[in-house]
């Protein structure tokens, strides 16, 4: 309680009366008026998408707007596929390159985070150390010589490519380091005592109790896989080898005058993510807790 | 089931997984038939012709396949350039007429074997204006595409609104301005109708205008030097940045980024002959008329015409099938529906009096006004474009001085030129 | 249990390789495809190095001389990168640190549901949600100055204009990000044990008091950590402006308002094709998130007593 007497002073006016029940209960009310305005801000933009991508380019050129399409076709929808058949393939493609994303972080993270916080060895501070100061490193410093690598080594317009940049992350590591160090180091000693070999430790005792941490790293790495804009932006040439980000610039390149068929090419594009954020929800959010905290 | 069995199942399921990805990461076309890659940047009427050629090409020869990729015109560059440094570009591409010297002095392009198309035989097929920028060291190292004249577009039912005729040429760049004046609405203190469809693009103004002021052409190859900081192209700058800012006939902020003319919002509007094409797509029931736009004080009647070239890439293996492509895509069938379908004017001397393409009276508009064309010839593409369009911005929306602006701009455009050289 | 000397030793000698192994792929993958790029990257800003001529010539420093001092559209998208950053990130964080603490009030109802309501924007695709704001923007038809036209205000040119098309992309960005912050401060403050708000109110703190001197002090890691975050994606700014305000080629919006860092960058790089001026533009860029971010830890990141 001392503690607590150092860092709050009665205020200046003298002694603090509380609010009466009558202002409380106003206030109260205010916020939650506040906080739903803000919804409506937050979702209008959501709302313009979807109802423009039912709408005829006309009805969106339309001054005053008209706020609800006049009739919900689907015919923009249609049209972007049959401008683009190849969107589906997009998709396809997003999700081959996250899911190798994905996979290649999970596994080297948890093993560099398991090699970091429960061995000791000479050496231990300074690699975790280099692998933080990795993270300062951004993306654009290493793009051209990138770049330059995967064309020669004929890499451009693969999976592997594509996933190339991203197959290991020191932001990974990082987590997995702090929430390993939580696990008690009695359990791998005991198996090591009962003669199991050190693989065996790392895939029956420490992944499994490596779930939460594991999940949250996924799901960041998958986000950020799909995002993904600059690097496959550089090396795809094909159209049959697009991410979803690219293909929907690309495709709304092409037609920067049909904004219906754009807001439906924008639909079909956040679906698959939105989607995920509602299955996950829970997941997505204890990941940034996650995270949040050990910063 | 015993955890070590299900452990290694696992582990086995995990490998065989890896593996699979792996093997699909290095996926490449079968090897049957040669590929050739033809990258093309994207325009809608385009895309269609070439598809269509590429499988009559298909059907003529079946040990070649052609992979045709389509892309936006912004990236195009940003595409062409590393790939082919980096040896993963395309056989066959387009490149504006005017870059092919850049292209040619990196040593990036083949030229036409003898075998597939004979100069003599080609200089004697070839509308010479169309050619001029594709010979390099006494070789040919691409065969024109895309010819386009700059013409001057009239929505037929503004003009009859406003009571204008639509069947008429102006005879002066004054008379244009009346003209655009008198087509431009407002409502309330904003527009809601612009005289001239200008602020979308304005590039097509610069190309002509700045072409035709002089008989050298915007550029003078002798010394590198541009022609327009001279009084007559202040005098045009002048003339061209006062539409928006003292006549008010269109506006940057009104339908940004649209294409006015095509919504039926503008008066006219100055493009390429292939833009007749983009109009059927984007609105078929328009209707304008076609006229050329008119000269500056004291010029001849004209316009300005530009044109690309199919180049086959000097890294290439399939020089010789990839020729054969070019060859075919630009032979007398093929020009046919490029005219036809894909809004372009031909370059073979053989078509310019063919009563099938002159039976449009749009095409045979734009085939007599050939006649009169000069050949845009600034030292690039997009980069010069950039910095003509910082003149007009700093006039326009900043409200630089004319004079001052046009010597930067021009000053800008001599350094890149000189930059170009040193290469 | 302690083992014998001789049995920990081998043990510790086992130990120290398999860390190795464990460690050897991720090692290895930063050795091959961050710190070689990074070094060869360095080694390219030192050269006058176009593509297409064989030949590099060294200069030494003189690509970073030329780019400090002698090129006025890098340092316009320095300016304007940096305006973008300091304009989005402080806005984002304090209607983030808000939205938080409403949301952490114990009398707020549905709170799962304005938690969705507003992080959803960020699980939206940036490519998606800058095409769909380029249109909302649009002077004449879009539903931005159409609200506005509702309550008599005539809308600015948006991304038509060389003032209001960077606060165009901001407002975007700010939309977007503010979910994201707000979901992180919101973790940060519910691992404030509420005995600390009980002792201050027992000690007659009012509300505001409160904030001050208990909240926002504990809450300090979690702002610096966002803060941090925030800046390094805000000095990054490319994918908003690409999309933005590309148009005919040209993608720095009117008058270069909105040309960032790295799209300068990526041009030098790709468009004009040169290697070594594109390579020391992206050093200064990396010394600047280095430089940045150790500042804000050391000025924002406060020790203090509990």
């Amino acid at each position: 309680m001392d503690s607590a007497r150092r860092i709050t002073q009665p205020s200046a006016a003298g002694t603090y009366a509380p609010p009466s029940r009558n202002a409380r209960r106003i206030a109260i009310i205010g916020l939650h008026c506040l906080l739903i305005a803000g919804g409506i801000l937050a979702l209008f933009p959501v709302f313009v998408m979807v109802t423009a991508s039912f709408k005829s380019l006309a009805e969106v050129l339309r001054v005053p707007p008209a706020w609800l399409p006049e009739q919900l076709t689907l015919k923009n929808f249609r049209e972007v596929f049959r401008q683009q058949p190849l969107y589906a393939r997009y998709f396809l493609n997003s999700a081959i390159v996250a899911l190798i994303t994905v996979g290649s972080v999970l596994f080297t993270s948890s093993l560099a985070g398991y090699a970091l916080s429960k061995f000791r060895f000479r050496g231990r501070n300074a690699i975790f150390i280099f692998i933080l100061g990795t993270m300062m490193i951004p993306f654009e410093i290493r793009m051209v010589p990138l770049y330059v690598m995967v064309s020669d080594w004929h890499l451009t317009d693969t999976y592997l490519g594509l996933a190339l940049p991203g197959l290991v992350g020191a932001f990974g590591i990082f987590l997995m380091r702090q929430f390993i160090a939580s696990i008690p180091g009695d359990l791998m000693d005991a198996a090591r005592i009962d003669g199991a070999s050190e693989p065996g430790i790392f895939f029956r005792i420490v992944l499994p109790l490596s779930k939460p941490a594991l999940s949250a790293l996924a799901i960041f790495t998958l986000v950020g896989s799909w995002e993904a804009f600059l690097w496959p932006l550089l090396i795809v040439n094909s159209e049959t080898m697009r991410t979803l980000p690219i293909g929907l610039a690309l495709f709304a390149g092409r037609y920067l005058q049909r904004l219906d068929l754009q807001m439906a090419a924008s639909v079909l594009t956040v679906l698959p993510m939105v989607i995920v954020f509602f299955v996950l929800q829970r997941r997505f959010v204890e990941g940034l807790t996650l995270t949040g905290l050990k910063g | 089931m015993n955890p070590r069995i299900r452990a290694n199942s696992r582990k086995l399921a995990v490998q065989v997984i890896l593996v699979g990805l792996l093997g699909m990461t290095t996926l490449g076309s079968a090897q049957q038939k040669i590929t050739i890659v033809h990258w093309q940047h994207h325009y809608a009427a385009r895309e269609a012709v070439v598809k269509q050629l590429i499988s009559e090409f298909e059907a003529t020869h079946p040990d070649i396949r052609i992979d045709f990729q389509s892309i936006p015109y912004g990236d195009y560059f940003q595409k062409i350039g590393p790939s082919l440094e980096a040896g993963t570009g395309p056989d066959v591409f387009q490149i504006p007429g005017p870059q092919v010297y850049e292209f040619y002095s990196r040593g990036q392009l083949a030229p036409v074997p003898a075998d597939v198309y004979a100069t003599e035989e080609l200089e004697a097929d070839f509308v010479p204006w169309t050619i001029q920028l594709l010979k390099h060291d006494g070789q040919y190292v691409g065969l024109p595409t895309d010819v386009q004249l700059l013409l001057l577009f009239y929505n037929d039912a503004l003009f009859e609104e406003a009571g204008l005729d639509p069947s008429v040429s102006f005879a002066s760049l004054d008379e244009l301005q009346a003209a655009a004046s008198s087509l431009t609405k407002v409502s309330g203190n904003r527009l809601a109708q612009a005289g001239i469809n200008l602020t979308y693009s304005p590039y097509q103004w610069y190309w002509n205008y700045l072409t035709t002021l002089h008989d050298l052409g915007a550029v003078d190859e002798q010394t590198l030097s541009v022609t327009y900081d001279d009084a007559s192209g202040v005098a045009w700058w002048r003339w061209f940045t006062d539409l928006i800012t003292v006549h008010h006939i269109d506006d940057p902020e009104f339908l940004a980024g649209q294409d006015k003319f095509a919504v039926g919002l503008a008066g006219m509007d100055l493009h390429e002959f292939t833009y007749a094409g983009n109009l059927a797509q984007l609105n078929p029931d328009l209707e304008y008329s076609l006229h050329l736009p008119p000269p500056a004080p004291g010029r001849p009647e004209g316009a300005a015409g530009t044109h690309w070239a199919y180049v086959v890439s000097a890294q290439s293996p399939k020089t010789e099938a990839a020729w054969e492509w070019v060859k075919f895509l630009t032979s007398e069938a093929a020009q046919r529906e490029w005219v036809a379908d894909g809004g372009e004017l031909p370059s073979r001397i053989s078509l310019y009096d063919d009563p099938e393409l002159r039976s449009s009276p749009t095409t045979a508009f734009a085939l007599d006004a050939m006649t009169k064309a000069v050949p845009y010839d600034a030292i690039g593409w997009d980069d010069v474009y950039a910095i003509q369009q910082n003149i007009w911005e700093t006039i326009v929306l900043q409200g630089k001085d004319v004079a001052d602006a046009v010597a930067k701009g021009a000053a800008d455009e001599e350094a890149l030129y000189r930059e170009k050289q040193r290469e | 249990m302690r083992l014998p000397a001789k049995n920990r030793h081998s043990l510790n000698r086992k130990q120290t390789i398999w860390a190795y192994v464990f460690l050897a792929p991720s090692l290895l993958f930063f050795a091959v495809f961050v710190i070689y790029p990074t070094i060869r990257s360095f080694q390219y800003s030192l050269f006058d190095w176009p593509l297409g001529v064989p030949q590099k010539t060294f200069v030494g420093l003189e690509n970073y001389r030329r780019l400090l001092t002698d090129d006025p559209v890098f340092m316009t998208s320095v300016w304007n990168t940096v305006r973008f950053t300091v304009g989005t990130t402080v806005p984002t964080l304090v209607i983030a640190l808000l939205l938080a603490m409403a949301l952490n009030h114990p009398q707020l109802k549905l709170r799962g549901l304005f938690r969705t309501v507003y992080f959803l924007p960020f699980v939206l695709s940036l490519v998606a949600v800058g095409f769909v704001w380029r249109w909302m923007l649009e002077p004449t038809f879009g539903p931005v100055n159409a609200v506005f036209r509702i309550f008599g205000i005539q809308g600015p040119g948006w991304l038509a204009s060389q003032t209001w098309a960077l606060p165009g992309v901001m407002l975007m960005s700010i939309w977007r990000d503010t979910g994201f912050y707000m979901v992180i401060f919101l973790a940060g403050l519910q691992t404030i044990p509420s005995a600390f708000h009980e002792a201050a109110m027992i000690d007659g703190a009012s509300a505001w008091h409160r904030f001050w001197k208990v909240t926002l002090p504990l809450l300090n890691p979690t702002i610096v950590f966002a803060s941090v975050i925030a800046v390094i994606n805000g000095l990054q700014l490319y994918t908003a402006v690409y999309v933005m305000t590309g148009k005919s080629g040209i993608y720095g919006g009117p008058l270069n308002s909105t040309r960032s860092v790295v799209l300068q960058i990526v041009e030098t790089a790709f468009r004009s094709l040169n290697m070594g001026y594109a390579s020391a533009a992206v050093f200064l860029l990396f010394l600047a998130i280095l430089g940045l971010s150790l500042l804000q830890i050391r000025i924002l990141d406060r020790p203090f007593e509990y």
